[in-house]
């Protein structure tokens, strides 16, 4: 069933959305459960821009909105101790590469189903990826590729991740405009979409959710 | 045998060409014309343009892209734009001209379109000013402030087409401005109609009424839902429609109003391993669904170049052998 909070965040209702969220933590409803009904709002945002009902704009709206209701007092989840972040997830878009719209989607849809983020930047090398690795030690690792040639680059840093001895320490996605079958099976990774709210589930399922 | 400009004309008119318009030959681009180009020109170069936008092209990367971090940012309140965005001067020297004046010169307009060039958009003026989300962002936010920025960066272009026009009497001009990506546009045709088309009915208005017959607007993207739009402000040809947009489909519907150049995507075929044979499929598709009229089989690609040596010619050569076939 939809309620209002999954209807606000849909409709990109701002005003309505942050009225909605006040209201439920009032009446006591717990941040996961708000955070789950903006995951549902967000990921129909997405299915119509798959449908073509919403736009590129609408999608970092959307994106916009997710930072916003995270910043109202008791949403964010590190406040909480009963609950735990769904895990850890470092995105960056690869080296020689700095289109960052699509990446920041897929972070918002992350931050917005629970997820802990590291945003990387553009244009990261693959010793940046070794390094987080090591340092943050997250589950996940997405790397985002717009360009065309971009398969080689991610291949390299996947390779890198694995010659650090540090594949197994986390699960790779990659996705934007670039990635297919051809260069998913190409470069290694475990899975690949263009879809960032696809790419939210993969994360959800790979963390043992649904 | 047609000339390349009767060719061109039959194409968009529904008349008789007797081959396809192959690519951009139509097209004779004056890039002589001094002009505030939004890129670095080359690997390993960084420059502030006129509109004090940072350009940089680091060493080993495929192109040049603006920057848009705290201390390069030209515009970073846009109700503030007024105090941060100042327009560069449209005039350049008769000396600086005159590379450009020589090159119309010399062109055998029976034949060609002395064409002059146009870039970035006045949507791009507005994201490289800003960075893309914060512009997109401030079209939802600030509509006001926006709206006065597009109409600041519309009086620049008026301005500058006069002069370009003045000088080498364009009959023909081939305008960028990227409205979304492959799958999407940016913004909604709601918005599109709001912000976009009332701008470009003024510019593209101006260049008509000061004798260029011909507008070539790019967009490699999806815009099938702005073509209504495109007829709007007076485009003759969109150059740049992807195969996402379905383009034979687009032919029947909008043939005759509009015509459309590409449906042979750069991404496809513009690769380290291209070869001639997937080049010549490709093409082969194009031509055979998009079928001879109100249509210019081209790279997607906006300019008359490709990213490897020898897919620009090969796409040719391959355009040439089906006309051979197909007409
Ligand atoms: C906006 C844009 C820019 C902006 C980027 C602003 C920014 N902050 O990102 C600017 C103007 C800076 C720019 C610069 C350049 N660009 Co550009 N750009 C585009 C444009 C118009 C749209 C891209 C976009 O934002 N799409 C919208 C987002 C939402 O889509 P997306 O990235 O695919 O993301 C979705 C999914 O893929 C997924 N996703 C994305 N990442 C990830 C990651 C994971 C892990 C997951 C799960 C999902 C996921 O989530 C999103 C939503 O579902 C395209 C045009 C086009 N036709 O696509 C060209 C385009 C991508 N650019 C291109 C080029 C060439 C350049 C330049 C080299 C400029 C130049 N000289 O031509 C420079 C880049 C230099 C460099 N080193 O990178 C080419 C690429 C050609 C090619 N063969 O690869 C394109 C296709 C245009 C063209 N045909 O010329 N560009």
């Amino acid at each position: 069933m939809k309620n209002d909070i999954i209807r606000a965040m849909e409709e990109l209702n701002e005003e309505l959305l942050f009225h909605t969220i006040r209201e439920a933590l009032q009446q006591g409803k717990t941040v996961y459960d708000i955070q789950n009904n903006l995951n549902l709002g967000l990921e129909l945002v997405g299915k119509k821009y798959e449908t073509g009902e919403y736009y590129i704009a609408d999608l970092i709206v959307a994106g916009e909105l997710i930072k916003q209701t995270l910043k109202i007092e008791g949403m964010s989840f590190h406040t909480l101790n009963d609950r735990k972040y769904l895990g850890k997830v470092a995105v960056g878009t690869v080296f020689e590469d700095i289109h960052d719209v699509g990446k920041d989607i897929f972070i918002s849809m992350l931050n917005s189903a629970g997820f802990e983020t590291i945003d990387l930047g553009v244009d990261v090398s693959a010793e940046k990826f070794v390094q987080v690795i090591k340092e943050e030690k997250p589950d996940i690792i997405g790397i985002s590729g717009v360009l065309s040639m971009m398969g080689a680059n991610i291949k390299r840093i996947i390779d890198c991740i694995d010659e650090s001895n540090l594949r197994s320490q986390v699960k790779i996605i990659v996705g934007g405009a670039s990635v297919n079958n051809k260069l998913f099976e190409y470069v290694g990774a475990d899975s690949f979409t263009m879809d960032a709210s696809e790419g939210v589930n993969i994360c959800k399922s790979w963390m043992g959710i649904q | 045998m047609l000339t390349i400009r009767q060719n061109l004309m039959e194409t968009i008119k529904g008349g008789n060409p007797d081959r396809f318009v192959n690519q951009y030959e139509f097209m004779e681009l004056i890039m002589e014309a001094p002009m505030d180009l939004p890129l670095a020109p080359g690997p390993g170069t960084v420059v502030k343009n006129k509109w004090g936008i940072t350009f940089s092209w680091p060493e080993g990367q495929i192109g040049s892209f603006p920057v848009h971090d705290d201390e390069h940012k030209v515009l970073k309140d846009v109700t503030n734009w007024k105090e941060s965005v100042k327009a560069p001067s449209v005039f350049y020297t008769e000396e600086e001209w005159a590379p450009a004046i020589e090159h119309a010169n010399s062109v055998d307009r029976n034949d060609k379109f002395v064409t002059a060039f146009c870039a970035p958009g006045i949507f791009e003026m507005t994201h490289h000013l800003m960075g893309i989300e914060d512009a997109l962002m401030s079209l939802y936010e600030e509509p006001e402030s926006m709206q006065e920025l597009i109409d600041y960066v519309v009086e620049y272009e008026l301005a500058y087409a006069k002069e370009v026009i003045d000088h080498i009497h364009p009959d023909a001009l081939f305008h960028h401005d990227d409205w979304g990506s492959q799958i999407s546009t940016f913004v909604s045709p709601a918005m599109f109609e709001e912000f976009l088309l009332p701008a470009y009915k003024k510019v593209y208005g101006f260049w008509k009424e000061n004798g260029v017959e011909l507008i070539v607007h790019h967009s490699d993207s999806y815009a099938a839902t702005l073509v209504p739009f495109m007829i709007e402000m007076g485009v003759d040809i969109w150059q740049g429609a992807m195969t996402t947009n379905n383009v034979p489909e687009l032919i029947k519907k909008y043939g005759g109003k509009i015509s459309f150049m590409g449906d042979i995507d750069s991404g496809k075929v513009d690769h380290p391993n291209w070869s001639p044979e997937e080049i010549e499929k490709y093409v082969e598709i194009a031509c055979k669904e998009c079928g001879k009229l109100y249509f210019i089989p081209n790279l997607s690609q906006g300019l008359n170049i490709a990213s490897f040596p020898g897919v620009y010619e090969e796409t040719s050569a391959a355009i040439d052998r089906i006309s051979k076939k197909m007409f």
